[in-house]
């Protein structure tokens, strides 16, 4: 086991090198760099130009004018010897002030989102699969796959468009514009209840459907197996039954994709966080490819690569122990 | 689709009362108590009634402080009487509210300059027809043939951390910033004159003259509006802060960078001058920032209790206590946002005229109205054909004016007013606005009728006889005749207008194809090192108000000059650049004009000059314009006070900066 444990860390440090390289070579593959963004995003805005001269200087500033191999360098030689992820050029500031400051509530959405998607869709998936093609399976069904197929984006705009027009909730944020800065306080906390469901249900929506379905089908193929209905003759209580046997197999896809979730925490769905005006790490990532702020959507892409990686292994040995017939081999 | 409802801002009365309605949105607005009188708000119009002589001359949060000890009293704080600057404003307001508005992104902070950093040497009046009226500066005199100016300081005034303000900034910000090589690699044009830079000499505490080696015409005009980060404002320096940072005052100025975690010294400069991002920096302006741009998802910004404005009543401006921008990067939220009537103040980002239906109709539940913005710019559209193309045979037919001139005939502008502008506006080509002194109708109509046969008269001068089977022209090589036009998104009106326009060119003969790309790229193949595009779609930016201030459309005079970029180049670099390529004879004649213009120190005589750089443009038909823009809008609160009628929109001014938003308040 321990062989095992060690031999997959060894293989993660060629995987993270190259991950680091393509993503760095791909921020740098779209025409332009930096400077250039913004030069366009001031003249789009009107707010002028900047001058060449003043160009040259930022350009030599940001070292933009090197080679991308020595940008890279710099770069990955400043994590790996300083542990300093560099300055975004958007903000002026260290990329792990920015990650640090975003990260706590980034984990809390993550984690909250996901255990509804656990607790919704695990009742469900087990009724829909003792209830097969009943009324409330299609139902289920139905919606489930509603809120996988609509955009979570655009589930974000009529969701909000829906608290403005009838609970007059502020939208965007999580905390409408007096509890912004207020203590902690029974109506603060309130206030970000009345908030926080939006992305939990956007997110629960799509994420629901498919964990329904997985379920439903494991559950299905396990119910018909000879063991239980051997235990059924035998008299043991459908109910306890199958929670005890049929379900706890069927779980497995829930475990294998708990490595997902660990990357999800830093780069979750950009584009809604972005339209929730959400404080996360989702939109810094967003704002930084468009930016072409490579240090800080590098060291964002390469932070997520590293987290894939573990928690994929995570999944594997949570595996192990759940179901004895999965065997780790080395 | 609802049409557009036609503009209401001007029959709401600015003063109208704020009626309550029940079950409105749950905000907090306040609830409308009979104005006490004894509260002495004193609102009078126009200033003309005598103000309640109990009116207090400062904030009540600031004469807490000062009856606490943390701050000097007010006269103190305030230049000498007679040096204080007396705002106009419409009523004497109120301290107090919070003003709520909203920012998008790091790449927004001119937005935050044009709200609350407006703080030119002088001034231009709030509708931009006046300049050299005070600023920072009480005063700016010169000498008969303006080679000499005296920069007259506000005596007593004051940082924004108490500090006082004198020459030794201006001299500071000239000989170290803007004459310091390794942060401005040449002067800025304000302080140079032919390209030799002027003298700066500190005559006393308050007063600095520059003495230039020619006339400097174009000084004080420039001085009236140079404030953002980038301009050269000459009070934009504190030294005795800014100082610590260069080398050239402070031997450990390197090592200060580096603990700061910075590169060098000019990187940890250029973030220290940010004054969005560093809190500590002073300022001169109405508020100051305290949680700044880069942290946290709101920027707050405080009163400076150190303002040196006041009111004509003698009280000290900004009325309002704090400003609140929230940080949204959506433009659709910050949208319901303002629907949702949260926004106090905007004329950014979501301004435009496909969301002005949903804005009007929150109109009342949203308690807010529209301010009518004047654009100055002069056309929604313009094309510009690559004079410059590094095809030889391309860059010969675009050159050919008659090719262009059949062009423009080939578009149905009304056509494209009635379908993508919802019937707003009318044929315009890229020549000054109706409303403007220069306005030439000859020049603004000039080739905008739609008529086939006279494009294809044009096009047939033109040389491009030849047609394919398809019927479409042939170039001389006897290839097709085709090229591509670049556009941008920044406008969703405009990938329509260039399909009608390319279909009715199709008609005659040419086979144009629209290219949408994204706008970093867009600009990477115009530049004139790349040259890439064959013609591209921008706004008609220039053409009222700033007609000589920005003349990219009058003649090739920066990156902004698509129709040339590289003879721009040679404008600029005075035919030294890596790029530069040289321009025909009248066009050559237009530069050689417009250098002449800085030069003459009589205003009358720089627009005659003037005139004859437009009577080139209009000869030569650089570019095709489409359609004279409409006037946009901005929103405003009811309950927001001293906001004019209507207001131009310059980001040469920063608007709206010149609007006064410190002598804005809210009613009580």
């Amino acid at each position: 086991m321990l062989r095992y444990i060690t031999r997959r860390l060894l293989i993660l440090i060629p995987t993270l090198a190259a991950i680091s390289v393509v993503t760095f070579i791909v921020i740098q593959l779209p025409p332009g760099d930096y400077l250039t963004t913004r030069i366009a995003q001031l003249s789009a805005q009107g707010d002028g130009s900047l001058s060449a001269q003043e160009l040259e200087r930022l350009t030599q500033r940001y070292g933009l004018d090197q080679p991308v191999y020595v940008q890279y360098w710099t770069w990955i030689s400043n994590i790996l010897f300083h542990g300093d992820f560099g300055d975004s050029f958007v903000y002026g500031r260290p990329v792990g002030a920015l990650l640090a400051e975003r990260l706590p509530l980034t984990i809390l959405l993550s984690v909250l989102t996901l255990l509804f998607i656990w607790a919704v869709s695990f009742p469900i998936g087990v009724y829909s699969a003792m209830r097969q093609y009943s009324v409330g399976d299609y139902t289920f069904t139905f919606f489930g796959y509603l809120g996988l197929a609509v955009p979570n984006f655009l589930i974000a705009l009529v969701l909000m468009w829906v608290s403005l027009q009838y609970f007059g909730t502020s939208v965007g944020g999580l905390f409408s514009p007096e509890y912004r800065d207020a203590p902690w306080s029974m109506a603060k906390f309130g206030d970000l209840l009345a908030h926080l469901w939006i992305p939990v249900v956007i997110w629960g929506t799509a994420g629901t459907a498919a964990n329904i379905r997985v379920l439903r089908a494991n559950l299905l193929d396990e119910l018909r197996k000879p063991y239980v209905t051997a235990a059924r003759a035998r008299g043991m209580k459908r109910g306890l039954l199958t929670i005890k046997y049929p379900v706890r197999v069927a779980m497995n896809p829930f475990f294998s994709t708990i490595g997902w979730i660990l990357p999800g925490l830093i780069a979750a769905d950009a584009i809604t966080s972005q339209v929730l005006n959400l404080n996360t790490t989702g939109p810094l990532l967003l704002d930084a490819l468009l930016a072409q702020d490579m240090y800080l959507a590098g060291s964002v892409l390469l932070i997520s690569a590293l987290l894939v990686v573990i928690g994929t292994l995570i999944s594997d040995l949570a595996l192990a122990w759940l179901d004895p017939r999965v065997r780790l081999r080395y | 689709m609802k049409r557009s409802s036609r503009n209401t801002a001007t029959e709401i009365s600015r003063r109208h009362l704020l009626q309550v309605g029940g079950g409105a949105a749950a905000l907090a607005t306040l609830s409308l108590t009979a104005c006490d009188p004894a509260e002495g708000t004193g609102e009078t119009d126009g200033g003309q009634g005598a103000p309640d002589p109990n009116r207090p001359l400062e904030s009540p949060e600031l004469t807490e402080r000062v009856d606490a000890g943390d701050l000097p009293p007010l006269d103190e704080r305030l230049p000498v009487e007679s040096d204080r600057l007396v705002a106009a404003t419409a009523a004497l307001g109120v301290y107090g509210g919070v003003y709520h508005g909203a920012v998008a992104d790091q790449g927004d902070s001119p937005w935050l300059e044009r709200m609350l950093a407006y703080e030119p040497l002088l001034r231009y009046d709030p509708n931009l027809d006046e300049f050299a009226q005070p600023g920072t500066l009480r005063e700016i005199t010169v000498n008969d043939d303006a080679t000499v100016f005296t920069l007259h300081l506000r005596e007593g005034m004051k940082w924004s951390d108490g500090e006082p303000v004198t020459a030794d900034d201006i001299m500071f910000a000239v000989n170290d910033v803007f004459y310091n090589t390794d942060i401005h690699a040449t002067p800025p044009g304000l302080l140079t004159t032919a390209g030799e830079p002027c003298e700066a000499e500190k005559v006393d505490d308050h007063t600095v003259t520059l003495t230039f080696a020619q006339s400097k015409g174009d000084f004080i005009e420039e001085a009236s509006r140079a404030a953002n980060a980038v301009s050269p404002n000459l009070l934009f320096y504190p030294k005795h802060y800014l100082e610590q940072f260069l080398p050239a005052l402070n031997p450990d100025a390197e090592s200060v960078a580096e603990e700061a975690g910075f590169g060098d010294w000019t990187a940890y400069w250029q973030d220290r001058i940010e004054w969005w991002n560093n809190p500590d920096r002073p300022v001169l302006y109405p508020w100051v920032i305290t949680d700044p741009l880069n942290e946290g998802n709101v920027v707050h910004a405080e009163r400076n209790p150190y303002y040196w404005k006041v009111d004509s009543g003698g009280a000290q401006l900004p009325y309002i206590d704090r400003l609140e921008f929230e940080i949204i990067q959506e433009e659709e939220v910050m949208l319901l946002k303002a629907v949702n009537g949260e926004l106090d103040f905007h004329s950014r980002h979501f301004n435009s005229d496909a969301n002005k239906p949903v804005l009007a109709e929150g109109r009342e539940s949203g308690g807010y109205h529209f301010v009518p913005v004047q654009p100055t710019s002069m056309n929604r559209l313009v094309i510009a054909l690559n004079l410059n193309h590094r095809d030889e045979e391309l860059r010969g037919i675009f050159q050919n004016k008659d090719f262009r001139v059949g062009l423009s005939h080939a578009i149905d502008r009304q056509d494209i007013i009635d379908t993508a502008y919802q019937r707003q506006g009318e044929p315009w080509q890229a020549a000054p606005h109706p409303d403007s002194e220069f306005f030439d109708e000859e020049f603004a109509k000039q080739y905008t009728e739609f008529d086939l046969d006279l494009a294809n008269s044009h096009l047939d001068a033109a040389g491009l006889t030849e047609k394919d089977s398809e019927g479409f022209r042939l170039r001389p090589n006897g290839e097709r005749l085709r090229f591509s036009i670049d556009i941008t998104n920044l406008f969703p009106e405009w990938a329509p207008a260039a399909d009608l326009i390319t279909q009715t060119w199709a008609e005659v003969g040419v086979d144009a194809q629209v290219n949408p790309i994204e706008r970093s790229l867009f600009y990477e193949r115009k530049e004139a090192a790349a040259n890439e595009h064959d013609a591209n779609i921008w706004a008609g930016d220039g053409g009222l108000k700033i007609e000589m201030l920005e003349q990219r459309w009058w003649f090739p005079n920066g990156g902004e000059s698509n129709y040339a970029t590289q003879w721009a180049e040679y404008y600029v670099s005075r035919g030294e650049g890596e790029n530069a390529v040289e321009p025909p004879e009248p066009t050559l004649r237009q530069m050689e004009l417009a250098r002449q213009i800085p030069l003459e120190p009589d205003v009358e005589t720089q627009k005659e000059i003037f005139r004859e750089i437009l009577q080139i443009a209009k000869e030569q038909f650089y570019v095709i314009g489409i359609a004279l823009p409409t006037a946009g809008y901005a929103i405003a609160k009811d309950n927001l006070e001293n906001i004019v009628e209507s207001f131009p929109d310059s980001w040469l001014h920063m608007t709206p900066g010149h609007i006064n938003p410190p002598t804005w308040f809210f009613t009580p």
